[in-house]
């Protein structure tokens, strides 16, 4: 063959794949996407603990269940499901010949194994709770029973469970990635944490894992006999980076998706490589309140603090208008959004008649107020160093409330320090944090008295009660309601102050598609189908253009 | 030669009558090194605009101007705002306060402990001089880094804990050179003579010996006042240096660690970075003037 | 000598023996433990007391410490507990290499380059050129190393794009020593030109503290030619304290350097000793302090000999 004839071949194979290019979707490719930090090494599902394991976790393995993009569960594994009238059995018809990374097919034995592992005596992990509710879980937990008694395999391709109480998160809970039973189930559940498996998964989901360099990258190629077509990249590639190398690394085009600072993404979304996209998240900056201080003893006083905390500002000046003013603890974007309850917009005029008639209405020499005893109105602020938006915004806050006659003393200390402190209620009054949320708007995990995250020493009967309520609920608009009240009465209480939900801003590569333009909270890569990772491709003609 | 030999003679007897001539002729010497006159002159340039900040300063240190947030150099603002609208100038000066402090009580700290052990180690020797070597051995085998963050962990990193911490920290190098030194001069003449006469141990060591070490250890605290502000600045990356709302150098030209603001708003972290260039650089000159100037064997001319 | 060593590596025991007293006591006094920092709203408060039981946690610091002490000194260290409970052993033989490659080709960057301009600044002492030398020296010695760092892959990476930005190996090329040599290149550059502003200094001061000496007069005076006054008797002399500047770098060729492996995301000892400690993953917090700490005993060790080795008129007894 001559040199001629194969330059001229290969400027035939480019034009061919350009004009492809509008005709849709071409295999081949790989997609790069990015973490900030590091991995756990924990690959299992029922085991991880780092959001970034979840995350090629959630490659790699599939749940009988999903969220879709408008926040809805719908099936994955199970083709479909059904619930009993009483709202305790759940029924799910696994779709046929579904099958692992290594050939073998998946029945419903492997998804009671998952389970049944989950609240198995010698389980290590912590994903165990939500679990619980299924009947006779407690009983096997606690050694009483040999198997569990809701868990109940009717065929290779249904299988039953059974709650012991209606519990309206629990199908949430079945997003939980299936595990491979013929692999794991003669590994001694208390030994399954230092399996090699977990090191070197195998699942049932788009992606194979393929190449994990510790530190470095991850990638995963395509699994031809994906259950629900093979993905039309080759492969997906994690790749740690440091934050603040990622609009270098766009502007170089060596990754096609990453989520940006404020700053970063004005700048990114300029290159015209680029498009950028931004969606509300399931995410809350909030202040929690120590409900055990004594200066919160007169409700006024909580109040008046956060009346004179512009938070306006907040959102415009650090989060450079990436976020919107939080009136409620549950996120806008969620179906419960009570958008009618008490909001405690900036004013400054109201803020202070609160604290008068809270008694504080005499000044000192530096204009701090005082009481009658001559107490100043000082308030111990604890702020976690790791984050310099954070730290802003106590700063802030420490500003404004100054001029409303209320010093603020901010302590700052390590993440992990901060969340010991909080647990003992002396000395401190506000610590700052986010929380991560679920597209579920329960609160028990941490508004509930008994609760395992509840730092602020929340104890409200009324709450405790609606709270249970909407949990057993299972119908969506009764729950709304009794999530509407609760809201309202969370906002007269304020175990927290809801400061801002921050606004995703995200850049993805202008060579990528199949992607969902009209993102929900869960991202771009979430339809209405669900997850679209085997629908993203990239051209043929763009597939070489990110440097290798 | 001469004066050289009136240098070491009255380094050696510590004599009250030639002590000034001493200090004349290593002033003499300081004198003649230009870099290390523009590192006194530096510093003190710093040190004063440290000290009046309150008064030099055109804004005050928390002040927010909501209306001018994340502006660049301006007449109002000479080195901009920030974006909480705060006056960058007027954060460099109170930074430089800090910055000078710890800088300063650290190595303090450290000195304090440095010289104690050191001189009792080499004085006494025997025992006592292998269980405080033994110290510096444990303490020098610590990672310096990991320490720091652990115990920044444990106590808070408030700017009190932070001094304590870099000082604790960094003693050993101190006390191994003071003991050397106490063992250089333990045999010496004179030494052995005022023993002889009955002087107390206290009365050795703080009144001869403790003096005529006093060349290389005002030396190594020089220079390590510089070190430690840029250990600071270290710390600051690592997110464990002085924390905000006290500004300190290092917390500031942390803000380079963002590319955007590298790229486009020098004036955040050039001027902080500078001014860490300049202290230290200033204060190396120093140290290093200071050694020439104290050391007996340098010619005069 | 041998006896000398004998009594040093004996007393190494005692020091090792209170520093892991130290750490282990000062890490798990710090607030916060392995599970504090895993705010999830899917994890319940009896997950994590399942959890604290199972790692051991709720034992009481004293029996912690000698299980860790007794298990230990068989040469277990046990299972990291954030990185995949794998054992902290593995973990150290993963990273380990990665920062001594890259700590190596620092030093010899720093070296091969400060030896020589220490010696030609100290032989033409204030000329021009020993005075331009000495002032590059002061500002690299007077600039944070992040900042360097940050320098060089802006302007290698980004403005001349001639290296990576960061990260060890090509993503999904085949392992190859090139490439690793091709991603090592800017991370020990910028820590090799922070190392070579001290050790040019004390390899100047070295030389002029040698070249006043008496034997070096009298060797000229002998009429020997400057050149071998110079290589042949100076040189060796002022090469003594620069050979034990070696054995007190070991620790940090181990060591590995925090800020450079971070902003180069480097995967080496120091990013998993910091996010060790941040996570408050015990064992490896203790394994790597206590090779650290060992290694620098070592170090330390090493130079004394050295000392001795390459100094005749130094003798320990």
């Amino acid at each position: 063959m001559s040199r001629r004839f194969l330059i001229l071949c290969l400027m035939l194979l480019l034009v061919s794949s350009i004009a492809l290019a509008a005709d849709g979707p071409e295999y081949g490719g790989r997609f790069v996407d990015t973490e900030i930090g590091d991995w756990g090494e924990m690959f299992n599902p029922i085991l991880y603990e780092a959001a970034s394991d979840g995350d090629i976790i959630g490659l790699v393995f599939n749940g009988l269940v999903q969220y879709n993009s408008n926040l809805e569960i719908i099936p994955e594994l199970a083709e479909k499901f059904e619930i009993s009238e009483d709202g305790l059995t759940y029924t799910f018809y696994l779709h046929k010949g579904v099958k692992f990374h290594d050939g073998h097919e998946l029945t419903a034995e492997d998804v009671a194994y998952t389970y049944t592992t989950l609240v198995h005596p010698d389980y290590t992990g912590v994903r165990g709770g939500d679990f619980l509710s299924i009947k006779g879980a407690r009983d096997f937990r606690d050694g009483k029973a040999d198997s569990v008694e809701g868990i109940k395999v009717i065929d290779d391709y249904t299988i039953q469970i059974i709650t012991e109480e209606t519990d309206s998160a629990f199908l949430a809970a079945l997003t939980i990635g299936i595990l491979p039973a013929h692999l794991l189930k003669n590994v001694p559940v208390a030994e399954l944490e230092n399996n090699e498996f977990n090191r070197q998964p195998i699942g049932t989901g788009p992606f194979t894992f393929h190449e994990y360099v510790s530190g470095q990258y991850w990638i995963g190629k395509a699994f031809d006999d994906y259950f629900l077509g093979r993905p039309y990249l080759d492969e997906y590639m994690y790749r740690i980076v440091a934050q603040s190398s990622l609009p270098m690394l766009f502007e170089k085009r060596e990754i096609d998706v990453a989520s940006l600072l404020p700053d970063h993404f004005k700048k990114v979304k300029e290159l015209p490589t680029v498009k950028p996209f931004t969606s509300p998240r399931f995410q809350m900056l909030y202040m929690g309140v120590n409900q055990k201080s004594p200066k919160f003893v007169n409700k006024r006083v909580k109040q008046a603090l956060l009346y004179g905390f512009n938070r306006e500002v907040m959102v415009n000046a650090i989060f450079k208008g990436f976020g919107e003013v939080a009136h409620s603890v549950i996120p806008t974007v969620s179906w419960a959004y009570n958008g009618n309850m008490t909001k405690y917009n900036f004013n400054q005029i109201t803020a202070r008649k609160l604290l008068e008639e809270a008694g504080y209405n005499k000044l000192d020499k530096d204009g701090i107020r005082m009481n009658a005893e001559g107490q100043r109105l000082e308030i111990d602020f604890l702020c976690y160093q790791e984050n310099t938006a954070i730290t802003k915004v106590v700063e802030l806050y420490q500003q404004m409330m100054k001029l409303i006659g209320v010093e603020v003393n901010i302590t700052m200390m390590e993440f992990n320090a901060l969340l010991d402190r909080v647990y003992n209620p002396d000395g401190w009054d506000f610590y700052i944090m986010y929380w991560g949320l679920t597209p579920d708007p329960d609160w028990s995990f941490a508004l509930k008295s008994d609760a395992a995250w509840n730092d602020v020493f929340f104890v409200n009967e009324e709450s405790d009660l609606l709270l249970d309520a909407g949990r057993k609920e299972l119908d969506q608009e009764k729950r709304t309601e009794i999530y509407y009240e609760w809201q309202e009465l969370v906002m007269q209480e304020l175990p927290y102050y809801p400061l801002m939900f921050p606004t995703a801003a995200t850049c993805l590569d202008v060579r990528v598609h199949g992607y969902n333009e009209n993102q929900g909270p869960l991202g771009l890569l979430v339809g209405p189908e669900g997850t679209l990772y085997n629908k993203l491709w990239i051209p043929k003609a763009e597939q070489f253009r990110i440097t290798q | 030669m001469t004066q050289n030999n009136e240098v070491q003679e009255s380094l050696i007897h510590g004599t009250t009558d030639k002590i000034e001539s001493l200090w004349l002729i290593v002033w003499k010497r300081f004198k003649k090194n230009k870099l290390a006159v523009f590192g006194a002159i530096i510093l003190v340039i710093l040190s004063l605009s440290a000290i009046f900040a309150p008064l030099i300063a055109p804004y005050s240190l928390e002040e927010m101007d909501f209306m001018s947030m994340d502006q660049g150099p301006s007449k109002a603002h000479w080195l901009g705002t920030d974006s909480l609208g705060r006056d960058i100038f007027s954060r460099l000066l109170f930074a430089g306060r800090i910055s000078l402090t710890v800088g300063l009580v650290a190595e303090g700290i450290s000195l304090a402990i440095g010289v104690i052990l050191g001189a009792i180690s080499g004085f006494y020797g025997g025992k006592v001089d292998t269980l405080i070597m033994r110290l510096v051995d444990i303490f020098s085998c610590i990672p310096f880094l990991l320490l720091a963050i652990t115990v920044v962990a444990v106590v808070g990193p408030s700017i009190y804990n932070l001094m304590v911490v870099i000082g604790i920290i960094g003693w050993t190098g101190t006390a191994r050179l003071v003991r050397g030194e106490f063992l250089k001069l333990r045999n010496m003449e004179f030494i052995e003579g005022a023993k002889a006469l009955g002087a107390s141990d206290a009365r050795l060591i703080f009144l001869h010996m403790l003096p005529n070490s006093f060349a290389p250890i005002l030396v190594t605290a020089t220079l390590g006042v510089g070190s430690t502000i840029m250990f600071e600045a270290a710390l600051s990356y690592l997110g464990l240096g002085v924390q905000p709302p006290t500004p300190s150098w290092g917390n500031m030209i942390q803000s380079a660690n963002d590319i955007i603001i590298f790229q486009d708003k020098p004036y955040m972290w050039l001027p902080p970075g500078i001014a860490i260039l300049l202290a230290v650089l200033s204060i190396n000159f120093l140290g290093d003037g200071l050694r020439d100037a104290l050391d007996p064997r340098m010619q005069v001319n | 000598m041998r006896t000398y060593l004998i009594k040093r590596i004996l007393q190494g025991i005692p020091v090792l023996f209170a520093l892991s007293l130290i750490i282990f006591f000062v890490i798990n006094l710090a607030p916060g433990d392995p599970l504090a920092g895993m705010m999830d709203p899917h994890i319940t408060s009896e997950d994590l007391a399942r959890r604290r039981e199972q790692l051991g946690l709720n034992e009481s610091i004293i029996v912690r410490y000698f299980n860790w002490l007794k298990n230990a000194l068989r040469g277990d260290f046990g299972r990291s507990m954030k990185v995949g409970r794998r054992p902290v052993a593995e973990l150290l033989q993963e990273r380990l290499p990665n920062s001594i490659i890259l700590n190596v080709a620092a030093m010899l960057i720093s070296w091969l380059l400060a030896v020589p301009i220490g010696i030609f600044s100290a032989l033409k002492q204030y000329s021009l050129a020993d005075h331009t030398i000495t002032f590059f020296i002061f500002i690299g010695l007077s600039l944070p190393s992040f900042f360097f760092a940050l320098l060089a892959i802006y302007i290698f990476s980004f403005k001349i794009p001639i290296f990576p930005i960061g990260g060890m190996r090509t993503p999904g090329a085949p392992f190859s020593i090139l490439d690793i040599l091709y991603h090592m290149a800017l991370p020990a550059i910028a820590m090799g030109f922070l190392g070579i502003a001290s050790m040019t200094r004390f390899t100047r001061s070295s030389m002029l503290e040698v070249v006043k000496q008496d034997y070096i007069r009298t060797a000229r005076s002998k009429g020997l030619t400057e050149k071998v006054v110079i290589y042949k008797h100076a040189l060796r002399n002022a090469l003594i304290p620069i050979v034990t500047i070696f054995g007190l770098s070991i620790p940090g060729i181990f060591g590995g350097s925090i800020i450079i492996e971070q902003i180069f995301t480097w995967p080496g000892m120091g990013t998993l000793s910091v996010k060790a400690v941040f996570s408050r993953d015990y064992p490896v917090i203790m394994a790597v302090n206590m090779f650290y700490a060992l290694i620098t005993y070592l170090g330390n060790l090493i130079a004394d000999v050295l000392y001795a080795v390459v100094d005749p008129r130094i003798r320990y007894d």
